[in-house]
This record gives structure tokens, C-alpha cells and sequence, in this order.
């Protein structure tokens, strides 16, 4: 079942930033469907269609934290570009870690962005703007 | 082949001792002359034989027969090192000839004495001043006990006038002395080469110390391997132990690096919140709060953004104590100036501020990112500081001496008295009221910059009032 409007999958367990992001992407007016899940299992069950998550469609965009609980964002990152059916979903790594190490294995694990989350409401709408901007070009992607 | 083998035969005899060797070269030389003169005598004799008078003849012929019989001797005998031996040889052989001339060819003539002479000189030089004493006298008694028997009758030779007594006595005065002489030469020779044994005997006695010395100094020397050793052993511990330290050290800055980045990351995370959710309640719901609220509430957001702040600095000087990696070639403090100046645009036109830039910023061995921000920090902070009503005046000038190469930054602040200037680049000290929006760390954050670079940073005061911020760096390719 294929919905209308692209999809964004967010990977965060701080309930705060989920909050954050929300209320940024919706002042940057991104009207995605944002859904989003707690850990690194939740999400691989939620791409793979498993449980109650059988109905769902694909992501058009993964945000993901790196500093998750259980399996976390690298190990996530690494079994997502593994997976064949999985590998061509963008992955944009949206985390507090600014450490010079993260932003290079995201990179070199196939993550397309990396965006240190923003501090304050008025930087966190201009990321969601730019971030906007490169929504319009990845809503091309397959 | 042959005339090797003569001469061979004819060189002095190799002898190590140098006394002896003296000996027997001089009865070398002494045979060879009698040989070499009975030789002549003889052929002239043989080949022409008018007008040379037998009674020479005979006497040096039966000579040099014998001369040349102790020659093959003595070839042997000297080089075997029997001088005393040779010397006796030759002087029983010559009272033999003597003799044999005596009686056969008609008794005791002057020339004949000659030989006696040549007895006494090869004795005293071969025995030394007993022996010539001794041959000498044994020569005066041979000589007068054969007078007595040519005057008695008991020799006689029919053609010779008979000799009388008073023929004696220039001989025995001649005998006399030819004595004396030889036994002086002999004894002056004594001298001097017991001299030679005396002074050969001091350089053994003078060696003999060297050795001694030598051999303390040998010991002195196992000594000295003994205590280095001791010291390696005492070095090896030491080292020992500093490694185990170094690996504690290692740990414990583990530990704490661990530590420090729980503070400035963890900690950053609830103050996120903190700032972001103050921050939308100030701006959505202005109108549903009295104007105490949105005081204290626009307090809480300046706190945790002052904390993030302080935060970040922590963070900024933690990464700093990891090392700074120096790039290999030079980079220009121009660029980071006008990348500086590009990033605080807006306070320079908030603030109206005039900056002068001096051309031929010098070029340094810096991490850009670094160096960047230390300056970003120094021109900052002369934007910030200012005495009352007056706009920020800054000149950058380039800056060089035995403290490196690098910036100098002058402002008309308000400056700082000397005792301050220190506690300025202390962490979290401030200068100034908390009026002026900063964390405290700037300047310490630029000196441990500049530090991590080789360089150093500090104050001074301008002329004129201000102060002089001085900035430098690394200027060499680093190994």
C-alpha cells in the first residue's frame, strides 16, 4: 500500500528533540508524515515491514541520532547500506556529536549528511529550511 | 753470488748487545787490517822481491798466515757473541807468532815490538782496565825476558849486530806509554758506557712507573665499568618504573577524557532542551505571561546559553591538550584575519568600528582551524572592550622577535593594569563586568592555541592607551 506523500523516518529516543524537530520542520512548513521510532531495532522493524509495522511504505528520508539506546545509529547506519532492499534510502545523520570520528565513519558508512543538531529554536528552523531545500531534490530520488 | 758471500763474510758481526757488539766490531776491523797487511807484505815479497828485508818479511808473513786462520774463527766466534774468547785467541796466537819470529829469524828487532803494541791495545780494549793492566805488564816482562836471551847468546842471528842493553830501554819506555794511552781511552770508554747502562737503567726505572701507572689506571678503570653498571641496573629500575607510571598516567587520562566528554556533550544535551523549549515559550506564549515571567524566564535562556557557552570552551580546551597536527606548508595570517573579519561583520558595522590592517601579514606553520579562532578570539575581544563612548579602534600589525612571529593586536580598550594581565588568561576570568556578553576563556583559549603552535600569546600596553595583544606562532617545518 503506497501512500501519497513521501515519507521521513526519524531515530530518536530523546523525546525533547523529537519534540525539537517536529516543531521545527512544521515552522519550515516540511508537511511530511514524520514517523518516528525509539531505538535501532524499532526502526530495522519498521523498514523491513515487520509486525504492526507490515503496512507500511518505505522512507523517502532516514534522520538518524547516532547516540541510541540498544543498537545505535553507526551499528543502524552499517545494517541499513547492507541491506540491498534498504541501501537506496538517504540517510541524513542528525546527532549532538560533533566529534571529528562520527562525522567521518558516517560518511565513509554511506550516510549523504551529516547535521549537528541545532541549538535554540530560531538555528533549528534554518536547518529544517535548508534542509527543505534538499527535500525538494531527494522527493526526485526513486 | 761470490762477492756476497765476502762481504758477508767481511761485516761486523751481528751482535744484539750494543757493549758487546762495540768489542767485536773493532776486532773485525783490527783482524781484517792484519790480515790485509800481511796479504800485502807477502805478494810484494813473492813479485818483488829485491831490496825488502827478510827480517820484516818473515815475522808480518807468519803474522798474517795466523790473522787469517783466527778470521775463519772468528767469524764464528764473534757472531756467537764469544768476544772474550776471540780477544784471548788472537792474543795467544800473537805471542805465539812473536815468539816463532823471535827465534827462527834472528832475534829482537824494533819493528817486531810493533806487534807487541798491537797485543797490548787489543787486550786493554777486550778486558778492560785489569786486563790491559795485566797484558801490559805481561808484554814489558815478555819483552825484557826475550832481551836477556838474545843477550846471553841464547837467540842469535849471525848477520844481526848483537843487541846491547841500553836497546831496552826506549822500548820499554815506548811499551810504557802506549800503555798509559790505551788504558785511559779504556777506562774514558768505561765511563761513558756505564753512563749509557746508568741513563738505559733510569728509562727502565722511569718505564717501570709508567707500567705501575698503566696498571692503576687499568684498575681504575674496572672500578669505573663496575659503578656504570650499577648505574645502568639503577637506570634500567627507573625506567621500569616509568613505564608502569606512564601506563597509570595513561589510564587515569582515559578516565578523564572520558569524563570530559560526558561534560561537554551529556551536559550540552539537557540544556538543548532548556534553551529551546524557554526560548518558544518566551516567543509563543509572550501574551499569556505577565512581564516578571518573561523576565525570568528570558533568564533561564541566557543561563544555559552562558553554560553552553562555558561548555563549549571546556570542550574547545580538552581538544586542544590532545596535540594540534602542523600542516608542512606555511600559511598565511592574512587569511585567517580576513576570515576572522568576514565572520564578525555584523558586530563591525554594529559597532562602527574602524580596523587598519597592515599589508605583508607574515606566513606561519599553523592548524588553520586553530589559528582562525585564536584570532577570531583577540580581535573580538577589542571589539568588545571599549571605554565608555568611544567606537573600537584596531590595528593589526605583523609581529616578530625571539618569541616568535605571529600578530600584534592593538585596540583602544581601556586597558589593563599590569597585575591583571596575568590573571587575564586565566580560565573563566574575566576582565571586566558580566555586562560583556563572553565566557572567560577567549584569551586562554588563544594562548593555549598559540602554545600548542610553539608560540605564545600575551598583553602589553599601546601608547596612547589600549593595550597590545601579541599572538605567535610556529614558523619552522616541524619534524
Amino acid at each position: 500500500m503506497k501512500k501519497d506523500f513521501l515519507e521521513i523516518l526519524l531515530v530518536e529516543d530523546n523525546e525533547d528533540d523529537v519534540i525539537m524537530t517536529m516543531e521545527a520542520f512544521a515552522n519550515a512548513r516540511i508537511s511530511n508524515d514524520i514517523h518516528v521510532v525509539k531505538d535501532g531495532d524499532e526502526a530495522m522493524s519498521y523498514l523491513l515491514q515487520k509486525g504492526k509495522y507490515k503496512d507500511e511504505a518505505y522512507p523517502a528520508l532516514i534522520l538518524l541520532d547516532i547516540n541510541l539506546p540498544k543498537k545505535n545509529g553507526m551499528e543502524l547506519l552499517q545494517e541499513i547500506k547492507a541491506d540491498s532492499s534498504l541501501r537506496h534510502i538517504p540517510i541524513i545523520m542528525l546527532t549532538t556529536s560533533d566529534r571529528e570520528e562520527d562525522v567521518v565513519r558516517s560518511f565513509s558508512n554511506g550516510a549523504c549528511s551529516y547535521i549537528t543538531k541545532p541549538v535554540g529554536f530560531s538555528d533549528f528552523v534554518d536547518v529544517a529550511q535548508k534542509f527543505s531545500l534538499y527535500w525538494a531534490l531527494v522527493t526526485h530520488t526513486p | 753470488m761470490n762477492f756476497d758471500k765476502l762481504q758477508h763474510f767481511l761485516e761486523p758481526p751481528q751482535i744484539e748487545d750494543e757493549e758487546l757488539a762495540r768489542k767485536a766490531n773493532f776486532l773485525n776491523i783490527s783482524l781484517l787490517w792484519m790480515f790485509g797487511a800481511g796479504l800485502t807484505v807477502i805478494l810484494l815479497y813473492l813479485f818483488f822481491p829485491i831490496g825488502i828485508d827478510t827480517t820484516i818479511v818473515y815475522p808480518v808473513s807468519v803474522g798474517g798466515i795466523i790473522t787469517a786462520s783466527i778470521l775463519f774463527f772468528k767469524h764464528f766466534l764473534l757472531n756467537k757473541g764469544h768476544v772474550l774468547i776471540t780477544g784471548w785467541l788472537v792474543v795467544v796466537l800473537v805471542f805465539v807468532a812473536l815468539t816463532i819470529s823471535l827465534f827462527l829469524f834472528g832475534g829482537i828487532r824494533d819493528e817486531n815490538l810493533t806487534w807487541l803494541f798491537f797485543v797490548i791495545a787489543v787486550s786493554g780494549l777486550l778486558l778492560g782496565e785489569r786486563g790491559a793492566l795485566l797484558f801490559g805488564g805481561l808484554s814489558i816482562l815478555y819483552v825484557i825476558a826475550l832481551y836477556f836471551l838474545e843477550i846471553n847468546g841464547l837467540i842469535s842471528d849471525s848477520t844481526a849486530p848483537a843487541v846491547g842493553m841500553y836497546n831496552l830501554v826506549p822500548v820499554l819506555i815506548n811499551l810504557a806509554v802506549t800503555f798509559v794511552l790505551i788504558y785511559t781511552a779504556v777506562r774514558q770508554t768505561r765511563i761513558s758506557l756505564q753512563q749509557v747502562k746508568h741513563h738505559r737503567q733510569a728509562l727502565q726505572v722511569s718505564n717501570d712507573t709508567l707500567q705501575k701507572e698503566v696498571a692503576e689506571r687499568k684498575r681504575t678503570e674496572i672500578a669505573l665499568l663496575g659503578a656504570n653498571q650499577a648505574v645502568s641496573l639503577a637506570h634500567d629500575s627507573l625506567e621500569q618504573q616509568v613505564t608502569l607510571r606512564t601506563a597509570e598516567l595513561m589510564t587515569a587520562n582515559e578516565h578523564l577524557e572520558g569524563l570530559l566528554y560526558a561534560i561537554t556533550h551529556d551536559l550540552k544535551e539537557p540544556l538543548r532542551s532548556i534553551e529551546f523549549f524557554s526560548d518558544r515559550v518566551c516567543d509563543r506564549n509572550r501574551d499569556d505571561l505577565d512581564a516578571q515571567a518573561q523576565d525570568y524566564l528570558m533568564r533561564i535562556y541566557q543561563a544555559a546559553k552562558r553554560q553552553r557557552n562555558l561548555l563549549d570552551s571546556i570542550a574547545l580546551l580538552a581538544e586542544l591538550t590532545q596535540g594540534v597536527k602542523l600542516p608542512q606548508k606555511p600559511i598565511d595570517l592574512e587569511t585567517a584575519v580576513s576570515t576572522t573579519l568576514k565572520q564578525l561583520q555584523n558586530k563591525i558595522v554594529e559597532t562602527n568600528a574602524i580596523i587598519q590592517i597592515e599589508k605583508n601579514l607574515p606566513k606561519v606553520y599553523v592548524n588553520s582551524t586553530w589559528a582562525n579562532k585564536a584570532v577570531y578570539n583577540l580581535i573580538e575581544n577589542g571589539l568588545k572592550y571599549l571605554q565608555t563612548g568611544s567606537h573600537p579602534q584596531i590595528e593589526i600589525h605583523p609581529y616578530s622577535s625571539s618569541k616568535g612571529t605571529g600578530l600584534a593586536i592593538k585596540d583602544r580598550g581601556p586597558g589593563i593594569p599590569n597585575e591583571a594581565v596575568e590573571k587575564m588568561f586565566k580560565l573563566f576570568q574575566r576582565g571586566v563586568s558580566r555586562d560583556i556578553i563572553g565566557t572567560g576563556a577567549g584569551l586562554t583559549i588563544a594562548r593555549q592555541i598559540a602554545r600548542a603552535h610553539n608560540g605564545d600569546c600575551w598583553i602589553g600596553a599601546r601608547e596612547g592607551g589600549g593595550s597590545i595583544f601579541y599572538i605567535t606562532f610556529n614558523d619552522k617545518v616541524h619534524e
